[in-house]
């Protein structure tokens, strides 16, 4: 299948790459189908909504560049993404405006996606541990 | 929106399962108790509300920047 982005151009995707949002994300409650691309020169990935080719998000896996970020999550949360026990990924939105220096994440809310059952959530951290929404990535 | 005036240790209970007790008052702040399933998230609106708008903030950003990102 193809899709044509906005921001990223002509993307080609297989029916097992779509990601289903049941819930959509916060604020973008509609839009309930994305894909995760990498960004492949860096550590960043793209969020792409399917359902309004417009927009894109950019997030990052924490592990690879703030490995001291360990987001706690009620289970009970997780529970529309179906068997949690295997092959959970869970990616952080950025915010990036002016300058890569300024470049923010999102800590409070974390993007959970199941790779097997190919559902993912935003869900709300269960304690913020000094967290914000918008925690500076480069200090 | 319903308006309930409620004492203090008095209850509200909402769908069987969800009780809302006022656990005291202190000037103008209220502390307040929420006993619901489990499966049901209970959090402080400005939290969502943050997290709402940094989605908002977050859409379509200036994605010609990574091209700058060393690694």
């Amino acid at each position: 299948m193809v899709l044509e982005t906005k921001n990223l151009g002509t993307v080609e995707y297989t029916q097992e790459e779509i990601i289903t949002f049941e819930k959509g994300i916060l604020a973008f409650e509609d839009e309930k189908e994305y894909l995760v691309l990498r960004n492949q020169e860096t550590e960043f990935y793209y969020l792409q909504s399917i359902s309004n080719p417009e927009n894109t998000f950019i997030i990052v896996d924490l592990k690879d560049v703030m490995p001291s970020y360990d987001p706690e999550v009620d289970v009970d949360q997780l529970a529309d993404l179906g068997n949690i026990d295997n092959n959970l990924c869970v990616f952080n939105m950025c915010t990036l405006k002016d300058s890569l220096e300024e470049m923010t994440v999102n800590l409070l809310g974390p993007v959970v996606i199941n790779m097997d059952t190919k559902k993912g959530k935003q869900v709300v951290v269960a304690k913020d541990n000094g967290y914000t929404v918008k925690h500076k990535l480069f200090k | 929106m319903l308006a309930l005036t409620r004492k203090k240790g008095e209850t509200i209970v909402i769908n069987d399962d969800i009780e809302i007790t006022i656990l005291g008052t202190n000037g103008d702040q209220v502390k307040i108790g929420i006993s619901a399933p489990k499966h049901i998230p209970v959090f402080r609106k400005e939290i969502y509300e943050q997290i709402q708008s940094e989605n908002k903030e977050s859409v379509n950003n200036n994605f010609d920047l990574l091209k700058n990102y060393k690694k």
